[in-house]
């Protein structure tokens, strides 16, 4: 059971990763990567996002939504909790955290048009995966997704010092590397069999 | 109208209320000194498509 869990965390994390693999998240993935600090707060917001948000929407999907037959109505329920959650953080971090929400204000509102965190919440249900699965399907992605836009950040980094074509420069040379290192975790295919 | 049916018209309406609650929660909580002039970045607004952004408000005005 414990290896089930590790093993879906793995394959989430980067055998199907959220961005490289089933490119979710591309507007952050692009728009907060040139600082690594910023990445790597994004990152862990996400983290904080999808997991709470997988752990409501699951036993909504199953206890309420699937016995009422109104299962169709899963995308609206999801987009409340996502958006109701990240108010809530919002006001959380505003009051008892001010320096971490100085560091993460300007990104707190990305989180709710972010598509990997509805993605998450949707594919759980929509591949019935049990609770724990589901769970470890949210740590593996959110944890995948950090790992992704921190290592694409530190790339942006060295290239802004990079003597890149002025017609690369910018956002063509970040998708060029984007599909440089989507290439490089097809690698990681066949990993766990 | 069966049971399961009441149950979750309740359970969705306790969601779009706990939006607008924490919406509205959210909107009276003041923003921190040091945090009243936050920096934007416009390209970073371009990247995301929520219209209805505070921050994106303020950085097109």
């Amino acid at each position: 059971m414990v290896v089930t869990f590790i093993l879906a965390i793995i394959n989430a994390m980067l055998i199907q990763n959220v961005v490289l693999y089933r490119f979710y998240g591309i507007c952050p993935f692009l728009g907060v990567s040139k600082k690594s600090n910023e990445a790597l707060s994004m990152g862990l917001a996400v983290i904080f996002v999808i997991v709470i948000a997988s752990a409501i929407c699951w036993p909504i999907y199953h206890y309420i939504l699937v016995p009422a037959n109104i299962a169709f109505m899963d995308t609206i329920t999801y987009i409340l909790v996502i958006a109701s959650l990240v108010q809530l953080i919002e006001m959380f971090l505003k009051k008892y955290s001010p320096s971490l929400y100085a560091s993460l204000g300007v990104y707190l509102p990305l989180i709710t048009t972010n598509c990997a965190v509805l993605g998450v919440a949707q594919g759980n249900t929509d591949t019935n995966l049990t609770f724990g699965m589901s769970m470890a399907n949210a740590i593996g992605t959110s944890v995948g997704f950090l790992i992704i836009i921190f290592a694409f950040s530190c790339i942006r980094v060295r290239l802004e010092a990079s003597n890149v074509p002025k017609c690369l420069k910018g956002i063509p040379i970040a998708l060029i590397t984007a599909a440089l290192m989507s290439l490089a975790f097809v690698g990681f295919t066949g990993l766990i069999k | 109208m069966t049971k399961e049916l009441i149950i979750a018209i309740v359970a969705i309406g306790l969601l779009i209320a706990v939006f607008f609650v924490s919406y509205i929660l959210n909107k009276k909580t003041p923003i921190p000194k040091e945090c009243e002039e936050l920096k934007i970045d416009a390209s970073k607004c371009a990247a995301c498509q929520n219209m209805a952004c505070a921050l994106r408000k303020k950085e097109e005005k």
